[in-house]
Order: structure tokens, then sequence, then C-alpha cells
């Protein structure tokens, strides 16, 4: 028996298709249903339906062999093909015990015990319309249109991204030590500069300390969830399809750090206030690293990195966003871009 | 690369079609008559103009509660401005203040808009009509419904819209206006002003919406927000259809224009209704991204996580991320 669960956003679908129990497929179909688009086609139903019966099709998958999980923001789509379970995402954030997920699209933010959503696009843009306010309300208002739009310049990203972060509960805090993942449509979409999706997971995160940053850009975590709500052995490990970013730490001021990977060339590193400093760190055996602040006292811990490895954030708590320190946000840019390209 | 296709105009082979009275009235056909556009209906009498006098309208030698007024008899002076009756009616003084002044009842004939079958009445309010339509897929609209005549603009510069509402030589009141590839407020207010029926437009301002919604006036816009031009395959259509009676339907973002049976494309040779396609080389496509959001083009090349576009215009090439775009037929 075949297993497709799909994972049904604002401006996305994730699939997760295991045509039997060994083969795992993940894809996203970055298109959704919009009524401006195609209601003289199909209604919403139909559009999913026809969908995935396209993906049964394309991989040689029987309707009448598989099984059909969904999920989704809030709620999956009614469908007009037969589903084992369907669920909403907000469940299985909920359920989440190991792990805190960070749900974040173009909607709305959902962490444990949060739900915010979007704000009035009148607050977000300002009160009072010029002319030059008329292409970012028409950008608004397409994207209404065309919901799977991802924004082609890194100025409209960071407009997007700058209202994300005014979604941010203000008495949302993490426990540091814990296991973060970011995920949802924000970090599923194909944006051109993927070093905003960790400025903003960045800018996101509240409370001080050690945090285990993981990036999900295909919405896997819901779709291992809903799936592991049907068949726990359909699905093996949760990470398996999500980036470990690495450490990223909150000293709340400035702070000192070494480094020793055991080769001989350890690392002694001084941060002062104020600054987001990235250090590239991906090794097999874990490092040694010590951190030291007034903040957070003296943190011994051994950490592997991950894609980019350790990101030292010195801002004060309750400092502004990066998005409005013109500098910080382009010193971060650079950090991150040149981690990513020498990866 | 798995992308939907966008289809702007559609055939509905099967649909059905309310006319309806504005007050009751009496039917002409009966059930399963065959009627086209120009055919009557039915008709009813009622007042089909009204005029609300400005605040501070003293009226002349008004004694009783109403009184009837020729056309072009004086009806009184506001501000010293005297109003008279634009039409043989009865002017009124309204409770709490105020005047109207009402046209006589008269004959009104209601046409069946379409080419179909009568399928049943509500009462004497309202006929069922089975017919068919091409569909124009509206990318927003405003949630109300019209019906009226299509008088489609040549597409004229912004200096020109307003003169092209007000000199159409046989008044834009009741009409369904193809205004051109972009609107601004002003100009929606004017047709407003003069009583369009529903405006219908390439593309416009957020700010036109929010007028068009204040007023409850049905606008349509075929293509998105912002200044983007009207796809030459919907206004070649539009023009094709030049004065024939539509019926907007902003519910569903639909223009449904009435057509023959004979005008729709035989049943053997319509092609698969495919809602998905994987992009291929040759494939026209609608962009959705600066600096050529909203035109189309012709798929070029497909690469991994972009496609390349050649525009006619220019024969320029321009790459374009997945997913901003749709697969056009």
């Amino acid at each position: 028996m075949s297993l497709i669960t799909a994972h049904f956003d604002v401006s996305g679908v994730s699939f997760l298709i295991k045509k039997d129990k060994k083969s795992t497929e993940i894809l996203n179909f970055p298109y959704v249903y919009s009524k401006g688009l195609f209601s003289n086609q199909c209604d919403e139903s139909d559009f999913y339906s026809k969908l995935l019966e396209k993906i049964m099709i394309d991989r040689g998958i029987k309707p009448s062999t598989c099984n059909i999980v969904t999920c989704g923001f809030i709620e999956p789509p009614n469908l007009n093909i037969k589903t084992k379970l369907s669920v909403g995402v907000v469940d299985l954030i909920e359920k989440a015990d190991e792990i805190i997920p960070v749900f974040v699209n173009n909607s709305a933010l959902i962490t444990k015990g949060y739900i915010s959503s979007k704000s009035d696009i009148r607050e977000y843009v300002g009160a009072e319309k010029s002319e030059s306010d008329f292409g970012e309300f028409n950008d608004i208002a397409n994207a209404a249109i065309f919901p799977q739009l991802v924004p082609s310049d890194v100025s409209s990203q960071i407009s997007v991204d700058t209202e994300v972060y005014g979604r941010i509960p203000k008495n949302l805090k993490f426990e540091s030590g814990r296991k973060i993942i970011f995920t949802g449509g924000r970090f599923s979409q194909n944006i051109l500069d993927k070093e905003l999706n960790y400025i903003l997971a960045l800018d996101m995160l509240r409370g001080l300390g050690v945090f285990n940053i993981y990036l999900d850009t295909s919405n896997f975590f819901s779709l291992y969830r809903a799936t592991q709500l049907y068949d726990k052995e359909m699905v093996g490990d949760l990470f398996e399809y999500i980036e470990d970013s690495g450490l990223f730490i909150r000293t709340g001021g400035a702070c000192e750090c070494l480094l020793s990977t055991g080769v001989g060339d350890d690392k002694f590193i001084e941060i002062e206030e104020n600054k987001v400093f990235v250090l590239p760190l991906k090794v097999e055996n874990p490092a040694k690293v010590s951190i030291k602040s007034r903040d957070l006292g003296t943190i011994d811990l051994r950490a592997t990195g991950g894609r980019i490895g350790l990101v030292f954030d010195t801002r004060a708590s309750g400092s502004g966003s990066i998005y409005s320190d013109v500098k910080l946000f382009n010193d971060c840019i650079k950090q991150f871009e040149s981690v990513l390209k020498g990866n | 690369m798995l992308v939907p296709v966008v289809k702007k105009i559609t055939e509905n082979r099967k649909c059905f079609i309310e006319r309806v009275f504005p007050v009751g009235g009496v039917w002409g056909v009966k059930e399963g008559d065959f009627v086209e556009p120009f055919n009557s209906l039915g008709d009813c009498r009622f007042s089909q103009n009204k005029l609300s006098l400005p605040d501070g309208f003293k009226p002349v030698d008004l004694k009783t509660p109403s009184k009837f007024y020729y056309v072009d008899t004086l009806l009184g002076k506001a501000k010293n401005e005297k109003i008279f009756a634009p039409y043989d009616g009865t002017l009124k003084e309204i409770e709490g203040g105020g005047f109207v002044f009402e046209e006589n009842e008269r004959k009104y004939v209601l046409l069946s808009g379409v080419w179909g079958n009568v399928k049943s009445f509500y009462e004497n309010m309202s006929a069922l009509i089975e017919t068919q339509t091409k569909d124009i897929l509206l990318a927003s609209s405003t949630k109300f419904h019209a019906s009226g005549e299509l008088v489609v603009f040549p597409n004229p510069s912004d200096v020109l819209k307003t003169s092209y509402l007000e000199n159409f030589v046989k008044g834009i009141k009741g009409k369904i206006v193809y205004i051109g590839d972009y609107v601004s407020v002003d100009v929606v207010k004017r047709a407003y002003e003069l009583e369009a029926s529903a405006l219908l437009v390439g593309s416009a301002h957020n700010e036109v919406f929010d007028f068009a919604k204040e007023h409850n006036f049905p606008i349509g816009i075929f293509c998105g927000f912002g200044r983007l031009k009207t796809s030459e395959e919907i206004y070649k259509f539009l023009s094709s259809v030049s004065y024939r009676y539509v019926f907007f339907e902003g519910e569903n973002n639909l223009l449904r224009i009435p057509v023959r049976v004979e005008d729709l494309n035989p049943e053997k040779e319509v092609s698969e209704n495919a809602v998905f396609k994987n992009i291929e080389q040759g494939m026209t496509v609608q962009i959705l991204q600066d600096p050529h959001f909203g035109q189309t083009g012709v798929v070029d090349t497909v690469g991994e996580s972009s496609i390349f576009v050649r525009f006619s215009v220019d024969n320029i090439i321009a790459e374009v991320r997945y997913p901003n775009f749709f697969i056009v037929e």
C-alpha cells in the first residue's frame, strides 16, 4: 500500500510520498488554489484532488492502493478523495514535545501556546497612503490573487519578513538548550536570497541562551508528524530531511568564546555587544565550546555545528529588529552569504 | 516542474441565466420556448427614474403633498438655481423633509439577453433560461451582480478615458464598460456618477476597489493590481462581442458572455482539460515577476528552478523563477 501525506499551506503544498515502506520522496508544489485564477475550471476541493491524482499518475501509483493523509494551515481543505486522516497544523505543533516548532507563513506565526495572525495592512504600510505606497498596497492585493508569489528582490522579501517580525508575541520566550525547528510556508518558498531565512530565524528567537536551530524547507515537520499519527512505522528520523543549521547563541551582551575542535587550532573569540557574529563550523567529532557572558555566565558544551555553524547574537534583550538596523542587516547578509557560498 | 494551467476564457456549454423583472410583470413566452437576445420575455410598468432634489430646494406652486409636472417645466429653486423637470413625473415631499421627483410609470420590456430555452418561471418575477456562454475570468472583482450592454473602449490613454465616458454617443447609463488597460479612481467615480452598470479594466490601484466596495459598484479587473496591460486575447475577444448583452457575476469572478451554440468549439475538438502540466519549451506563460509582471511570453528554456521566457516585444528573453509564472491556455 502506498502512502501520500500532503501539507496544505497558504502559498504551496508539500508532499511526503511513499510508494512503498522503503522509499521516501519529498515534493514541494509551490502553488495553491486561488479563486481569481482557477474558479472557472474547478473549485478548491477539485483542484487539490486533481493535483493528488496527477502526482499519483506521474509515479505509477494506483489511487485505489494509496492511503492519503492530509494536514494544513489552519486546517487542510476538504478533498473529493477519501482520506485516512486529516489534522490541523496547530494540533501537530501542540503535540510536539522534544522540539519546539515555529511555524511561519504569509498569514500567521504559530508555536507552542501561541497563534499570532496577520496584522492590519494599513498599520503595516502606514495609515496615510501616499503615491509611493501604491506599490506596496498593490503587492499586498496581488498576493491575494497570486498567493504563491515569491518576492523577486531583497527589499520586497525584507518587507514580508518585517511583517512576520511584527507578529512575534511580546511574551514569547524560548528555553535555552532546546531544539527549535523553523518551518511553514515562509521557509519552504523558493526565495532568491537564502541568507534571509537565517536572519529571520535569528530575529525571531526570544530569550537568552543556546539554541539548536533546524530549518525545515519542505514542511517535513508537519508531514512527518501527520504520517506518524497515522502509522508510526512509516516514518524514520524527523531530522533526516530537515537542515541542521547549527547553534544560535543569544548572550544579551558582549561575550567570549573558546572553540576547541581537537586538531590543534583552538580559537578564542571576543564579540562586542550589539553584534551578530557567524562562525562556520561543521565537524564530525563534537568540538568543545566555552561561552562566557555577563548574563549567561559560563556555558561549556559540545557541538558539531551545522550548515551555518555557530551564530552569536550579542544584542541586548528587547533591542529592535535586525531589519531596522541597516548596518547590522548588511553585516548579517554578508556573513551568512559567505558561509552558504563556502558550503 | 509541475505548473497549474490558467484558462482566462472558458466555454460553458450548459448554464442557467436568470432574468428578473424590477417589479411584477406579465410573461410573453412559455416554458420550452427558444429565445434570442433581443426577444422580449415579457413586460412590466414602473417608474424608471428618480431625482432626489438637493437640500434647501423650494418647490414652485406645490400646495398638495405631490403634483404632476410636464418635462422642462420649472420644479423650483435651490440656492437661486432653477431646477426643471427632466421628464414627465410627479414631485413628492418625503417624510422627514426633502423632495423627490419620480418619472411617470413607463413600460419596461425584459429582453432575453441570451440564446437559449426558457426553463422555468418564478411567479411573475423571474425566468430561468438554459443557455451557453463564454466566460472571462476576473482576477479580482467586487462581489456584486450586474448585467447590461457591453461597451468596449479601444484602450484610450488616461487623459481621454473620462472624455470617452462622457461623450459616448448612447450614454453609458446601464452599460457594462470595458474602460482600458488601467483605470484611476477619478474615472471610476465619473463612471459611477454616470450610472454605468459595471466597469471592466485590465488593472487598477487598490484604492479603486475601496471606492467600488464603498459604493456597491461592480468592478472587475482581468490581470491584477497596479498598472498592467489587458492581455491581447481578452481584449480581442471583448472587441468581438462589443454591444452584446453580458452578465457580470462578481461573486464568481466571472464575466459571462452569451453565445450561439455554433460559436462554441465542436465538442469533439475540445482538448483535454488538464489543470496541471509539466512546463515545456514553447508553452505560453504569464509572468508574475518584475519588471514583466502581468505579461505573457513563450518558454524558451526550462532550468532547474527557473525558466527563460521570450517576449514578442523586442524579442527579449528573461529568467523567471519558479513559481512566479503560470501556463496560460
